[in-house]
């Protein structure tokens, strides 16, 4: 697991990520998402040991990461504008990270190559950029490591692709409990892969849930009530967000469906369905929830 | 972390990383091993000496070093230059090791990629040599001389240089920094002292020699101990030994700092930015002055005020230079004022500090009982030139003499400028205590009282030997005795007996030489005497009054006479000799006229070197002479009554 506790790290005058405090569990996809300059790629970078936190610490398995530079051999960074060799080709950097991994997969890696249909004796600076994208995700994965950490590596990655790499996540989760963590500015990017999301905005984290758990928190119903009920409804249930159209009422409710729709049937109106909410829905409700526009923030 | 096997793996790995650095080191050594081979090819012309120059050629040198050096430039920059970028600090910084791994891993890499070419050049070049018949131990000792040589000055050079990559977050101020680091020290502040005192104390003399100084950069350490090599290797083992201290110690900064490096310094100018306004001090401070004292030069005024003018513009300029520099943004020029004001005052107080105490310093004279001995030198005459033996100085009465023409010359100095005297006597101080001190005094040679008690000091012992090696070196150990002057070289052939005779006499009339007999008597031959060891020329002549030395030459039937004798003079062009209508006077030609003086004229060859270096009370002139069949132009000293009978007899 990984704990950051009281993070921060400046940049000059320029706080990038004040006082973060997250928890990354383990055999899960961490999404991390928030806008440019929000404070992702600065937390990846402190995760992966490229930069010092000013202050705060962040424990790999109860181990601080600064101070324990063999923590590094459990994590894999990817970053946004990742650095290859002029010449190397996907054969050299294999070579290369076997010496940094010495439980790095080579036949696992020319398996994915091949699956991919990437050619392992090309240069890499011919590839495209989703495709060294494809590869650097490949070779986080052969690594063996616990962490892999990606900064936006998954955007712009073509859908087929995105389903791919899902679904070597979900075995190597699976197998041997890796735990990717995706930073990414698109919540769409992450929201079909992600088990996990942290919102980060102006350096701090707004909000860290499981996907899971947010859906099933929430849930949008659409009824047709008279307006006279909307006190009552108030009373009885945790709201986020009501609007009305005539007598046709939609709104998002905070809490479990079945005690939800156990409120509408004692009411008993002449229409009501549940209706399922889009992750980014969700975001929205629960953002607003603690006084933040998400619009502006993420999309 | 890693196991070691795992690591040379990495180094390794490395290798395939830095082909260019490789390529770069293999073509440098390649073009080496030619220029070795042509070299060598050379010495062949002249067979019976090919074998000292081949060893010659194999002796550990400065310039075989210079490639070795920038290669380590190369390296150093080639490997590290990932720290400038973010996109590759990322990378490596975030491979699971140790960033001090890491950084042994960049000393292993560089080394290698040096080293194994550097071996394979050493032993194609010891090949060469064999195949050419001249190989010896004594080529083979120096070619492992010069790879231990070349390896020091590469690490001096390469930690120095990773030091200025890891310091700094680009790799143009990486390079300005490994300048700037290379020759601070040794050139900007060991300089700064004397030129500033020069310039504040009319009497001032630079008596330290100042070795430490170039112990603080690698190009002068690495010249340091290349030039001792042909000379002295008790300096040679010293320099070497500092240039290993300089190498573990410079290398272990830039470890440490490499740990604590921030990677967000790429592409910054400085990568410890709390450091930068120390190092803004570091550099304005020195170079301002030096701004403010080329300003003075310039200006060439007595008034200061050209000096100060500089110094406050020179802050202004590097103050803003350096801070552009650091934020890479030129509108930062004028900013920080408060540190700018800050420089110029410390400018300022250092020059307060020599305003202040001039009088002291030019005023300045030891109490006899604190003197352990004087050595005096005039005009500037070096009197280390060949410097194989001590130099005691004069103590004692002789001394208490010095002091007292001292005293009188700093009364004297206190109402002249140094410039307005004909002469210049530099005097260096041993105390008791160990120090020294020297003074540089203008002097008034003509003054009676300092001319006699010149003449006091000169005429004896001590002070000859204090000036002159013939009275130190064993006369067992000399060679070869021969004279010299502008026409002709004789070789003396004496017996023991003969050669310590000759030495006496002459040791005893060179003695009693005074200063004014220096000044006036004519020099008719040089003495050269060399010995086993070194082969040096001391510079001693036959004057014209050492009737005895000049007696016991011609007893071994060798005449010592003025030069000019031998030689036909046809015609003279004085210089600066004016008629009493004020018309110069050119050329004479007159040639029984001229015939009659020639022995009068003294050729000015034999004064190149020695305590004076004109004839007092002559003119220069221009001879143009015959010997044998040449016709030649020789310069020569006239002196007054010559100068009469020339005027007299005037085309």
């Amino acid at each position: 697991m990984i704990v950051i506790k009281d993070v921060k790290k400046a940049f000059d005058d320029i706080v990038a990520v004040n006082q973060i405090n997250l928890e990354i569990q383990e055999r899960t996809v961490f999404g991390l998402l928030g806008t440019n300059g929000a404070g992702k790629s600065t937390l990846l970078r402190m995760i992966a040991g490229v930069l010092k936190a000013d202050s705060g610490e962040i424990r790999l398995d109860d181990k601080n990461i600064w101070d324990n530079p063999e923590t590094g051999r459990e994590i894999f960074y990817i970053s946004d504008d990742q650095f290859y060799f002029p010449n190397g080709t996907a054969e050299d950097l294999v070579t290369f990270y076997k010496g940094y991994y010495p439980n790095f997969d080579e036949e696992k890696f020319f398996d994915f190559l091949e699956r991919f249909e990437l050619d392992r004796k090309r240069k890499i600076k011919t590839f495209s950029k989703g495709m060294k994208k494809q590869i650097s995700i490949l070779l986080g994965v052969c690594a063996n490591v616990k962490y892999l950490l990606c900064d936006e590596t998954f955007d712009g990655l073509d859908p087929v692709m995105r389903q791919g790499i899902k679904s070597i996540f979900a075995n190597e989760i699976e197998e041997r409990g890796l735990t990717p963590v995706i930073a990414s500015h698109n919540l769409r990017e992450l929201e079909d892969i992600c088990d996990c999301i942290g919102v980060l905005h102006k350096g701090g984290i707004m909000l860290s849930k499981d996907i899971g758990e947010l859906r099933e928190t929430f849930l949008k119903v659409q009824c047709v009530l008279p307006s006279e009920w909307d006190a009552v409804l108030r009373e009885k249930l945790e709201i986020m967000k009501m609007s009305r159209h005539g007598r046709l009422l939609t709104m998002t409710v905070r809490g479990k469906k079945e005690e939800i729709l156990a409120v509408f049937e004692e009411i008993n109106p002449i229409y009501c369905e549940a209706l399922p909410l889009t992750l980014e829905e969700i975001f929205i409700s629960e953002m607003e929830a603690y006084g933040y526009d998400i619009k502006n923030l993420i999309f | 972390m890693i196991s070691r096997i795992s690591f040379f793996k990495l180094v390794r790995e490395e290798w395939k990383h830095h082909l260019v650095s490789i390529l770069a080191v293999v073509l440098v050594f390649l073009g080496e091993i030619l220029f070795f081979y042509f070299d060598i090819s050379s010495t062949f012309m002249w067979a019976q000496y090919a074998q000292r120059e081949v060893e010659h050629t194999c002796r550990l040198n400065l310039i075989s070093m210079i490639p070795s050096m920038f290669l380590a430039v190369f390296l150093a920059a080639e490997y590290f230059s990932y720290l400038h970028s973010q996109r590759k600090t990322d990378f490596y910084l975030s491979l699971p090791i140790k960033r001090s791994t890491q950084f042994l891993m960049g000393v292993c890499v560089s080394l290698s990629v040096f080293f194994i070419p550097c071996v394979i050049a050493t032993l194609v070049e010891i090949g060469i040599v064999a195949v050419t018949g001249y190989g010896s131990a004594a080529v083979v000792q120096n070619m492992i001389w010069m790879l231990i040589g070349k390896v020091i000055a590469f690490m001096a050079v390469w930690v120095m240089m990773t030091l200025a990559v890891v310091a700094t977050g680009h790799l143009a101020v990486a390079v300005l920094a490994f300048l700037v680091g290379c020759a601070y020290i040794p050139l900007f502040i060991k300089e700064l002292y004397p030129t500033f005192a020069a310039l504040f104390y009319d009497t001032f003399q630079n008596t330290r020699m100042g070795e430490a100084w170039n112990y603080f950069s690698p190009i002068s350490l690495v010249s340091g101990f290349a030039n001792a090599y042909d000379y002295h290797m008790g300096e040679f083992f010293q320099y070497l030994i500092v240039t290993v201290i300089f190498i573990v110690v410079v290398g272990g900064i830039a470890w440490k700092l490499y740990q604590i490096r921030p990677a967000e310094a790429a592409k910054r100018a400085m990568a410890f930015e709390k450091t930068n306004s120390v190092i803004r001090f570091l550099v304005v401070v020195p170079f301002a002055l030096y701004f403010g004292y080329f300003l003075d030069q310039m200006a060439m005024v007595d008034s200061k005020i050209w000096l100060i003018v500089g110094i406050v513009v020179g802050v202004i300029l590097f103050h803003g230079i350096m801070e552009s520099t650091y934020a890479f943004d030129p509108r930062k020029m004028f900013t920080k004022k408060k540190q700018a004001f800050a420089a110029v005052c410390i400018c300022l107080l250092f020059l307060g500090g020599f305003y202040l105490t001039k009088d002291m310093y030019n005023g300045y004279l030891p109490a006899s009982e604190d003197l352990k001995s004087v050595k005096i030198t005039l005009n500037s005459t070096n009197i280390n030139l060949y410097d194989q033996y001590d130099r005691a100085g004069v103590s004692g009465e002789e001394a208490d003499r010095v002091l007292e023409l001292v005293e009188r010359v700093i009364l004297q100095n206190n109402t002249k400028k140094m410039e307005d005297f004909p002469s210049n006597i530099s005097i260096k101080y041993e105390m008791v205590n160990g120090k020294e001190k020297g003074r540089t005094y203008g002097i008034d040679t003509e003054d009676e009282v300092n001319r006699a008690l010149l003449d006091q000091i000169v005429a004896t012992e001590e002070f000859k030997k204090h000036f002159y090696n013939i009275y130190q070196i064993s006369e067992e150990a000399i060679t070869e005795i021969s004279l010299e002057n502008t026409f002709t070289s004789e070789k003396l052939w004496f017996s023991e007996e003969e050669q310590k005779e000759f030495l006496d006499i002459y040791r005893k009339e060179l003695s009693k030489l005074t200063f004014t007999e220096m000044e006036e008597k004519a020099r008719w031959a040089r003495v050269c005497i060399e010995d086993s060891e070194s082969g040096w020329i001391d510079d001693c002549y036959i004057y014209e009054n050492f009737d005895e030395t000049i007696a016991f030459l011609k007893k071994h039937d060798i005449e010592v006479k003025n030069p000019m004798d031998c030689c036909e003079v046809l015609s003279v062009e004085l210089f600066g000799v004016y008629d009493e209508k004020g018309d110069s006077m050119y050329i004479i030609q007159n040639t029984e006229v001229l015939d009659s003086l020639k022995d009068r004229f003294i050729l000015d060859d034999l004064y190149h070197s020695g305590y004076v270096n004109s004839v007092r009370n002559s003119e220069y002139a221009l001879a143009e002479i015959k010997t044998g069949n040449r016709i030649e132009n020789k310069y020569v000293f006239i002196r007054e009554p010559e100068i009469k009978i020339l005027q007299e007899n005037m085309d």
